[in-house]
């Protein structure tokens, strides 16, 4: 299995902003990696130069061991983005939006397929959300939401799931349905690239972290830094980690 | 006096069917992508086009297509690429439209602006067989790119990057909808008006999100009540007298504002 991400020596920004300069950064299969730092430090300019939202202004972009510009396997790779979706008020419903996420991977010119369906019903019940398939989804809560942008990448079977902030704001039940989904799939193998600002329960899952500072990697490694998760579920490299904050963490 | 017995109220009613089905069905695409007056601009270059026609002297309704084609691929061009927002895109095309249409038809031999008030205000009595057989075969070929292509024009206009990290072909998808748009925009002159035209597209979809929680309840009664204010409004405009374009986008304004207290009474009801 190739590797999902290899970015070697990037560099990108926005005008004449330079925001990423000289990152390494990859991402193996079945990896569950986060990227963490301050506001302003990358996270999400990373995971948009990625998945060439945003444009690479130096560097190399491997994606699934091939060269950026002539990958075609984007079905391969579910995305799920921070903001909202639904910009102009257009009702949609849960279901609506979910099957969205499977156009790319199903057949063109025609209605959904009873494969299409099976798959967004079990994406749905992946992240606690069948009750809610004719739902409206601006009549649900901000983490009922994410949860439905989660299940719209999941629809489309990725073999890689990238995140920006899935977990923030979001209520507990959303937490911790978010957890599960994460691990069951972190268990069939699928690799996730996550941006938080904190952790919480997911730390459990996480297998390799990366600290941005200042549009640099300041940190990649398996250690996982205090301040980000729940002192119960984990006490490993306590003060290794308080050592670092210059880092910038906020 | 029935409204059927008329042939030019029969090919009105045609004609006016036709447009209440297409003018929702693409219009529903640019509320969702926050352009509900993409519209109108393109029909404002329509209206150059028109006046090219006269110009050139040939059918204004060709002219218009081309025009109105080639201003929805530009604003949507400038879009793209980030060079201007799309609501100063959708300016420069109101007034350049305007101006190239008025400074045209000053040129064209024996034109004034009074041979463009018909297409910027409609003309639904006077469309004859020829024109008929245009509307049809423009409606129905926008109505077949709207069934064929709406999961990846949902997926598109729902969420663009998402669509575009998945794969989808989004810049040939947003050209879709914006030729699909200008075309509309030149089977529903003759009906409204190129003034009006953008009514069509945006307030049925407006009354249908009223009340729908679904974007397929949301398409399916926009098309109806295009249907019903379209038709509704020709009847009624034959019957009183008075400028059927005006009378049809009156109408459907009266049944959004319907709509619009019918949902607060029942939510006030259910509180």
């Amino acid at each position: 299995m190739s590797t999902p991400f290899q970015l070697t020596g990037g560099r990108a920004g926005y005008a004449r902003r330079r925001v990423l300069d000289d990152v390494d950064f990859s991402v193996g299969h079945g990896e569950f990696v986060t990227v963490l730092g301050a506001n302003g430090s990358g996270k999400t300019t990373l995971l948009r130069t990625l998945l060439r939202l945003n444009r690479l202004d130096a560097g190399e972009l491997l994606l699934f061991g091939e060269p950026a510009a002539r990958f075609r396997g984007w079905r391969r790779i579910g995305y799920v983005p921070q903001r909202p979706a639904s910009p102009g008020g257009v009702p949609a419903s849960v279901e609506e939006v979910v099957l969205s996420g499977r156009v790319a991977a199903s057949r063109p010119w025609r209605a959904w397929s009873t494969a299409d369906r099976a798959a967004a019903a079990a994406a749905l019940a992946a992240v606690g959300m069948s009750d809610s398939v004719g739902s409206p989804v601006d009549a649900l809560s901000g983490g009922q939401h994410q949860r439905v942008l989660i299940a719209r990448a999941l629809a489309g079977s990725p073999d890689v799931l990238v995140m920006d902030e899935p977990n923030a704001g979001i209520d507990a039940d959303s937490q911790d349905a978010l957890t599960n989904a994460l691990g069951d799939l972190k268990a069939a193998g699928t690799a996730v690239v996550l941006v938080a600002h904190e952790l919480g329960s997911l730390v459990e899952l996480v297998d390799r972290v990366v600290i941005l500072a200042h549009g640099s990697v300041a940190y990649d490694g398996t250690e996982i830094p205090a301040e980000l998760h729940d002192d119960t579920h984990h006490h490993m490299h306590h003060r290794d980690v308080a050592d670092r904050r210059p880092w910038g963490l906020t | 006096m029935s409204f059927l017995e008329p042939a030019f109220m029969q090919r009105a009613l045609i004609a006016a069917l036709i447009v209440g089905m297409t003018a929702p069905a693409i219009g529903i695409f640019l509320v969702q992508r926050r352009l509900a007056l993409m519209g109108d601009g393109i029909g404002h270059v329509a209206l150059t086009g028109v006046a090219l026609g006269f110009l050139l002297g040939t059918a204004p309704v060709l002219t218009a297509i081309v025009l109105a084609v080639v201003g929805a691929v530009a604003i949507e061009l400038l879009r793209q690429r980030g060079q201007t927002s799309g609501d100063v895109a959708l300016a420069l095309l109101f007034y350049g439209g305007i101006a190239g249409g008025v400074l045209l038809i000053g040129l064209a031999p024996g034109g004034s602006n009074a041979s463009l008030i018909s297409y910027l205000f409609g003309s639904i009595a006077s469309v004859d067989r020829t024109d008929l057989t245009v509307i049809a075969g423009l409606g129905a070929g926008v109505l077949g790119v709207v069934s064929l292509l709406r999961r990846e024009l949902f997926a598109v206009c729902h969420d663009e990057e998402v669509a575009r990290v998945s794969g989808l072909p989004v810049r040939s998808l947003n050209m879709v909808v914006a030729v699909t748009a200008a075309v509309t925009v030149t089977v529903a002159m003759r009906v409204v008006g190129l003034l009006l035209v953008s009514a069509l597209m945006v307030v049925p979809v407006a009354t249908a999100q009223l009340w729908a929680r679904s974007f397929g309840q949301t398409l399916a009664s926009s098309v109806a009540v295009g249907v019903l204010v379209s038709v509704g409004g020709l009847i009624v405009a034959f019957y009183v007298d008075v400028a059927p374009g005006a009378t049809i986008v009156l109408c459907a304004i009266g049944v959004f504002l319907l709509t619009f207290l019918a949902t607060a009474v029942r939510t006030a009801v259910a509180r």
